[in-house]
């Protein structure tokens, strides 16, 4: 437990940091949303001109952004964007803080075993994802109702933003096993800014051109938010894919973090 | 020259991983350049009537996808965003490590003056930066060859690829800046990181709400947007000496700090 409590301590103020920025990032945009259910109104009025065929086509795909749950589904890619550079960088910095301070022979001289502290070292960043994860549901939640969001589907809401916690813990498993591969970590930003706007890039260019090979490669797109918020459908394979990924990565950090050569400091 | 040389082989393997990795996006996007062209293209213009909100929801970018050049501008952004990522951390890390990693002792015991350190440490990354810029211009050419003759889209890439180094070039420098000027040049990278995230996410909301174009100059994103480079055929005068100014401006002032600053030991 001390290892546990000490390392929540340790992230106390990264935490309160990205309760901040989440925060700022969600408001920012929920704050368009008055202003984008006028739009809706002018492009309804437009849909009427167009001849019935398009209109069907367009009024079909339409419809889906007409509602709130439309418009969070668009915004929440750059709130999973901005997450995932939090959980990733929270996963780079678990084992590697005592490399980083040269505090490692220290540490591993108490009477607690690589495996134990593995565990409260996970342990520790599961609860603060989860803890900066329920503030930001309440957030969104009240930013929603203060911009004039009207009823909300509240299970498909909260479908929605369990993908977001699936998609933190993905993030904490890269940066986790990321950690262990490299001898030494130089800079946490760099690495963790690298990966996540590159799968993040990766998902954009595998929905510009549509190819299902290419999305799995990117968590981003493993639900397609605007989708699931339009006919409820989630593709199954790809949340289990997302699951597994995510505990293959911490097994195989846990691996090399019980058997790693630690150099002593002279 | 020693720092330089040592700056260039430390950065090799970087340069590498960053050039495939734009490489292999560029190429798996324009591959896909002909299946799109068929169709959707009606529809695209009648989008074009809505609201800017419900267009940008909808990926409408003002870009026309059915043209090699406006499917390659989609991918501009994505370019710029990784470039800008590279450049900044880079920026940040080439003069902020060394106090990081407890060097700058060493270093600078050295018969070499902080002037001489920071210029060999800035002309290396702006190798690294400028090579870059030229490798993605040259992927960019071969990913489009199998579509277009190479004259008749030479000038846009060229276009693209000035756009690109001064993206970059904005980020390097004030990515040096913090790295050089702060007090705790530890926290240079979080900035830097911070910056680009920012920058990106104004970029977006420029997009969403044309309310927000007033704050284009806040965003390097949107100096030399896509869609405006087409449209023009030349990159903005006004926003080519606004990145310049950033540029010299943030050079300048890092070196005016970082002669004269205490060092961390």
């Amino acid at each position: 437990m001390n290892v546990y409590k000490k390392e929540l301590r340790f992230m106390k103020s990264t935490m309160l940091l990205w309760v901040v920025a989440l925060g700022l990032v969600m408001v920012m945009f929920t704050a368009l949303y008055p202003a984008f259910s006028n739009d809706v109104e002018t492009s309804k009025r437009l849909l009427e001109q167009f001849p019935p065929q398009i209109r069907h086509m367009l009024g079909l795909s339409l419809s889906v952004f007409f509602t709130y749950l439309g418009f969070y589904a668009y915004i929440f890619s750059y709130i999973t964007l901005a997450g995932g550079v939090m959980a990733m960088n929270m996963g780079l910095v678990m084992l590697a803080r005592e490399q980083q301070a040269k505090t490692t022979d220290f540490l591993l001289t108490k009477p607690v075993t690589r495996t134990k502290l593995f565990g409260a070292k996970l342990a520790a960043v599961v609860s603060a994802l989860v803890g900066v994860w329920s503030v930001y549901v309440l957030m969104a939640y009240g930013a929603a109702k203060l911009f004039g969001a009207g009823t909300i589907d509240s299970e498909k809401y909260l479908v929605l933003n369990g993908v977001f916690l699936l998609l933190l813990i993905w993030f904490m498993a890269l940066g986790m096993l990321v950690s262990q591969l490299l001898h030494k970590i130089k800079s946490v930003p760099a690495l963790s800014l690298s990966f996540v706007f590159g799968l993040f890039v990766v998902g954009l260019i595998s929905a510009l051109i549509g190819e299902e090979k290419m999305r799995f490669l990117s968590p981003f797109k493993y639900v397609v938010y605007t989708d699931y918020v339009a006919n409820g459908t989630i593709d199954v394979p790809y949340v289990w894919l997302a699951v597994a990924s995510s505990v293959a990565m911490i097994v195989a950090a846990y691996v090399v973090y019980v058997r790693r050569d630690v150099k002593a400091v002279v | 020259m020693n720092i330089f040389w040592k700056e260039l082989r430390d950065y090799r393997k970087p340069f590498i991983v960053w050039s495939l990795s734009i490489g292999i996006l560029l190429f798996s996007s324009m591959v896909k350049y002909d299946t799109l062209t068929k169709g959707g293209l009606g529809i695209t213009k009648m989008v074009e009537a809505f609201p800017a909100t419900i267009q940008a929801i909808f990926g409408m970018n003002g870009l026309d996808i059915g043209t090699v050049s406006g499917y390659y501008g989609v991918n501009v952004l994505f370019v710029m965003l990784m470039l800008a990522v590279q450049a900044g951390l880079m920026g940040a890390q080439l003069v902020a490590k060394e106090e990081v990693d407890k060097t700058s002792e060493f270093l600078h015991v050295k018969p070499r003056s902080r002037t001489r350190i920071l210029s060999e440490k800035i002309l290396a990354g702006l190798t690294i930066v400028v090579l870059l810029a030229v490798v993605t211009v040259v992927l960019s050419f071969i990913a489009v060859m199998q579509f277009i003759a190479p004259q008749e889209i030479a000038h846009i890439l060229l276009l693209f690829g000035g756009a690109y180094a001064m993206v970059q070039l904005v980020f390097y420098g004030i990515g040096v800046c913090f790295g050089a000027a702060l007090s705790a040049p530890k926290h240079a990278a979080k900035l830097i990181a911070l910056t680009v995230f920012a920058s990106y996410l104004l970029y977006v909301l420029i997009n969403i709400q044309p309310a927000f174009d007033w704050a284009k100059p806040l965003t390097p994103f949107m100096y030399f947007d896509a869609r405006d480079v087409l449209a023009q055929g030349a990159l903005s005068a006004g926003y080519t000496i606004l990145a310049g100014a950033i540029i010299v401006g943030s050079v300048l002032f890092a070196y005016a700090r970082y002669t004269l600053r205490d060092l961390k030991t």
